[in-house]
């Protein structure tokens, strides 16, 4: 019997894959969202969320996306995945995503055929925005000033095209390669870890989307759960999934402190480890939870 | 896994086959393994439902109730308890435990309801006795609702318990006279005239309501036919009076006050009628000879502001009369109104009185001067000279209290002030404007009203509570053949006692008995010895008296609501979506509960198959204000949903895209969006095409 099964659940609760029917509200997101959503609808031109690895910055990235229809928005989340990219490449795409169904070979054809498609969106009552996750991967001055000249882009009271950046921390360094550019961050959200009483929250708010009837951590295996993941939801959802299976094989109705404590261990997370923003050192930080986030990975593997 | 556990697996595997059966086989031995387990047992009573065992099921919903019961669960037993009413609706022992159920939550309507099918029953089978004390145990729920009364006191008569029926009929006339409600007084007689044909009383008082209501033609002219027969009731020469006051008929009040005084002509009441009555017949020269003959009884009944009035009122008719001037005079000196003794002197012209006038008013007011009575000096000697003696004797004539009352003055106020002279004729003016105005004495229709059993007359306009809608039907005396009582105009409902709203619960359907259950001629002998009911009574019964309730809903507090929301999510939980509704719609009437009970009365109308009712009802949900973001979604959602099933995708897909502006992550809303945007051949919907990877 799969742990599903035993635990009464529809679906795994703590996937990591994203799946926006698990979106979790909490304040911090329910702020970068409206703040976002205004910085959209007023066309302020760029905005920025920027947070620790894990803290749902792409969550939120999609929820956008979601909350941006295509009614009244011409929107499109481009996810960076290497940091090779070129400003043509960038701009080719960026065309293409707001619908000029060609683009030009050349930068200035681009440039003036993304103008056109932008006025169009604009005539139709609609605002055009571009969400880029990954964000800090842009790590080029030129890309930096890319983006710049595409906020350039506007006609007489309002710009026309909002630009999102969803990001790690260093991202903000990437923005201060082009000062003119970090000075037209018109909107600015970071996102943090989860406190305790989040985590508890986040936890049930998964257990029950995935059709859970009960609490089946008890209020020790939530702090400790809270303690070895330091409120990093990837790292919560990873410890949790782990603790459901451990659960399950041992046939027990309720998870303990006991059955955190050692999934952590196997895990290898430490309770001291909790990564918090203003501590860590960045890259080290970023080194350790990938490797961590890798060998949960391979562990996994033999589980499903 | 347990014993139990694997028998519950293996009764949910064949429901998943659909071998009910043997899924009953399963749940049996489970509840054989553990008999207070009630939840299985439900599920067991509920699969021999659906097994169309209804026997089976009885029996095992039977231990759920009292379970239930028993443990306080008392709307879960009610739930219980309303299925196997559905199951079996010839079964009379679940309307009382539903209906004790239910009183002992609260739920009063639903108590009457259930009640109200016992009384159905037992009209149907013509067991009036049985109806009666059903009736008895409503009026026991709810005691201030008289149309329970109304229709113990139906029973009674239709029994052939005419002297208890006519008891309960004064009793609510009684009640009903109490919250002076001509209206509704009107349609009682309506009701029971028919049933006491030769009731007298209730002839008279259906005359007078007649009357009171603002039809007083008609009622006269229903007095006289009876006056024919009884020319020597007082009480019908009483409302014959009142009626002839209605229509303006002066002469014929006074004929009928006259009347009354030759049966009653000692009684101070009908004396006053009279004297009004010739007054406004324009007869003053009998009322003063009466007053005068009555005038000392009067005031040996305290009665002088009567007196005073009655006084007043000849002194315009006639002036000049001294008995008049010298009544009035004795009348304001008794009662120390020295303004209105000076005022009536200076018109009659009695100068001699003037010194003592003054005295008078000094006393009174001290800052009137001398210079305060040029109004004197226009006298007419002739006239002022003439009263002196008889004020004296009127002084004479009046009793020894009254003159105690007004001290003679002994020191005159000889100073006058400066401010004494406009006080004084702010105070002139202030009496002449209040001359001749209405006394503000009780009319002689209340009083005889008063009379009459302590009854209030009514004024047919000012009738404060909404009209009873009851049909006319005709009545076996030939009195009411030529017109059909016509219904006054509605009174206005605001701030009204809306006690109708307690009605008799609308219960439209009736009990199925089973055959044995069938009333048949031998085993009904009293159904025999009652006059069947006619077809326009028998629809009333039936129809009308429930129709008051719709009259107005009324609110429920806050606490009600929320009991019947539970009932209503009990009943929702156990499948009986109707009776779901009904209590949704209870719940409704406090704002507490109106956002969900609305939701899940849509909820329930979907699920029956009623997609009107349910638009309808998620609609009007819509319309309430201050909805949270959550429940707008939801909203939003089912009437997508509901769409969607009508065939209508656009218009589904519009309700989820208002979702997903609010919350995309909301249900399922995402999907079935990029689902109907596929179907309808949009673009959009996909995410796919708006996310990229570089």
């Amino acid at each position: 019997m799969s742990y599903l099964e035993h635990f009464g659940f529809e679906q795994e609760p703590f996937s990591n894959a994203p799946d926006a029917r698990f979106y979790f509200d909490s304040e911090q997101h329910q702020q970068a969202q409206r703040r976002l959503r205004f910085a959209v609808d007023s066309n302020k031109g760029l905005a920025v969320v920027v947070g620790g690895i894990g803290t749902g910055k792409t969550t939120l990235a999609r929820r956008m996306l979601d909350l941006l229809g295509t009614e009244r928005y011409q929107s499109s989340l481009l996810i960076m995945v290497h940091s090779g990219i070129t400003p043509e490449w960038l701009l080719s795409h960026i065309a293409l995503q707001m619908g000029v169904a060609t683009p030009g070979n050349d930068r200035l054809v681009i440039l003036r055929q993304l103008y056109e498609r932008l006025l169009e969106i604009d005539a139709q009552g609609r605002r055009a925005v571009i969400l880029i996750d990954e964000a800090q991967m842009l790590q080029t001055r030129e890309l930096m000033e890319e983006f710049r000249g595409l906020l350039n882009l506007e006609i007489p009271g309002r710009k026309l095209l909002n630009i999102l950046f969803f990001g790690l921390p260093e991202l903000e360094e990437n923005l201060r390669l082009d000062p003119p550019l970090a000075q037209r961050v018109a909107m600015r959200c970071e996102l943090t870890s989860l406190t305790a009483g989040n985590t508890a929250s986040y936890i049930w708010h998964r257990l029950r989307i995935a059709g859970g009837q009960r609490m089946v951590f008890d209020d020790d295996a939530i702090a400790a759960v809270h303690q070895y993941a330091g409120g990093v939801p990837r790292l919560i959802n990873t410890l949790c999934d782990n603790c459901l299976f451990e659960g399950a094989l041992l046939n027990r109705e309720q998870i303990d402190e006991k059955i955190v404590i050692d999934m952590a261990k196997a895990l290898d997370l430490h309770g001291d480890a909790a990564p918090r923003s203003e501590e860590v050192d960045l890259d080290q930080g970023l080194e350790q939870i990938e490797s961590m986030l890798e060998r949960l990975e391979m562990k996994s593997c033999p589980l499903a | 896994m347990s014993n139990k556990e694997k028998l519950i697996a293996s009764a949910q595997k064949n429901l998943l086959k659909g071998q009910v059966a043997k899924a009953i086989k399963d749940y049996q031995r489970v509840v054989e393994l553990d008999p207070k387990d009630i939840r299985n047992r439900q599920k067991l009573a509920d699969l021999f439902v659906r097994a169309k065992m209804p026997k089976e099921a009885q029996e095992h919903y039977e231990a759920v109730a009292r379970y239930f019961s028993e443990n306080g669960f008392f709307l879960k037993a009610i739930a219980v308890y309303k299925q196997m009413q559905r199951i079996d609706p010839a079964r009379i022992d679940l309307y009382h435990r539903l209906a004790e159920l239910n009183a002992r939550q609260g739920l009063i309507g639903n108590s009457l309801a259930e009640y109200k099918s016992l009384v159905n029953h037992y009209e149907k089978q013509g067991l009036l006795p049985e109806a009666v004390n059903i009736l008895r145990k409503m009026k026991e729920v709810d005691p201030e609702n008289l149309n329970i009364r109304v229709k113990i006191a139906e029973t009674y008569a239709r029994a052939g318990m005419q002297d208890k029926g006519q008891a309960e009929f004064r009793d609510i006339l009684k009640a009903l006279k109490t919250k002076r409600d001509p209206a509704k007084i009107l349609k009682l007689h309506e009701i029971f005239q028919p049933l006491f044909p030769d009731d007298m009383d209730i002839r008279i008082g259906h005359a007078r309501a007649l009357i009171d209501a603002g039809d007083a033609a008609k009622g006269v002219e229903r007095l006289k036919k009876l006056h024919a027969a009884q020319a020597a009731n007082p009480e019908l020469l009483r409302h014959l009076a009142a009626g002839f006051q209605r229509l303006g008929d002066f002469e014929s009040e006074r004929a009928a006050c006259e009347s009354l005084l030759k049966l009653n002509p000692a009684e101070a009441n009908i004396r006053e009628g009279y004297l009004r009555a010739c007054l406004k017949a324009q007869k003053p020269v009998e009322a003063l000879e009466k007053l005068e003959l009555w005038r000392e009884d009067f005031l040996a009944a305290k009665r002088t502001d009567l007196l005073k009035e009655l006084y007043e009122k000849l002194h315009e008719a006639l002036p000049e009369d001294t008995r008049v001037v010298n009544g009035l005079k004795g009348l304001y000196q008794a009662l120390g109104e020295g303004d209105k003794l000076f005022d009536l002197m200076a018109v009659s012209g009695d100068a001699s009185l003037v010194e003592f006038l003054e005295e008078d008013e000094r006393e009174r007011h001290p800052f009137v001067g001398a210079a305060d009575f040029p109004v004197t000096l226009d006298l007419e000697p002739e006239v002022a000279e003439a009263p002196r003696d008889e004020q004296a004797d009127l002084v004479m004539d009046l009793p020894e209290e009254f003159l105690i009352e007004e001290p003679v003055q002994s020191e005159p106020a000889t100073e006058p002030t400066a401010i004494g002279t406009p006080l004084m004729e702010d105070d002139l003016e202030l009496d002449l404007e209040f001359d001749g105005d209405e006394p503000p004495a009780a009319s002689f229709s209340e009083e005889i009203s008063d009379l009459a059993e302590g009854e209030d007359a009514f004024d047919a306009d000012s009738g404060e509570l909404e009209l009873i809608e009851l049909p006319d039907f005709p009545t076996a005396d030939q009195e009411s053949a030529p017109g059909v009582v016509e219904a006054p105009p509605a009174a206005p409902e605001e701030g009204g006692l809306d006690f109708f709203s307690d009605e008799l619960p609308d219960l439209e359907f009736d009990l199925e008995p089973e055959p044995e259950l069938q009333p048949s001629s031998t085993a009904t002998p009293r159904a025999a010895t009652t006059a069947p009911l006619s077809h326009v009574e028998q629809a009333r019964l039936e129809g009308d008296l429930s129709r008051f309730k719709k009259v107005l809903e009324s609110q429920i507090d806050a606490g009600d609501a929320e009991t019947h929301f539970n009932l209503g999510i009990a009943f929702k939980e156990m499948g009986l979506l109707d009776d779901a509704v009904a209590e949704f719609d209870q719940a409704m009437k406090n704002m507490t509960r109106r956002l969900d009970s609305l939701t899940l009365k849509g909820i329930c109308l979907a699920e029956k198959g009623d997609l009107d009712g349910a638009e309808e009802a998620f609609k009007s949900a819509l319309l309430l204000p201050d909805i949270a973001e959550g429940d707008l979604c939801n909203l939003y959602f089912e009437l997508g949903q509901l769409h969607e099933r009508r065939g209508l995708p656009r218009d589904a897909l519009n309700y989820f895209e208002k979702v997903a502006a609010q919350d995309p992550s909301f249900r399922e809303v995402s999907q079935l969006i990029r689902k109907l945007r596929r179907q309808l051949g949009l673009g959009g919907g996909d995410d796919k095409g708006r996310v990229s990877y570089l």
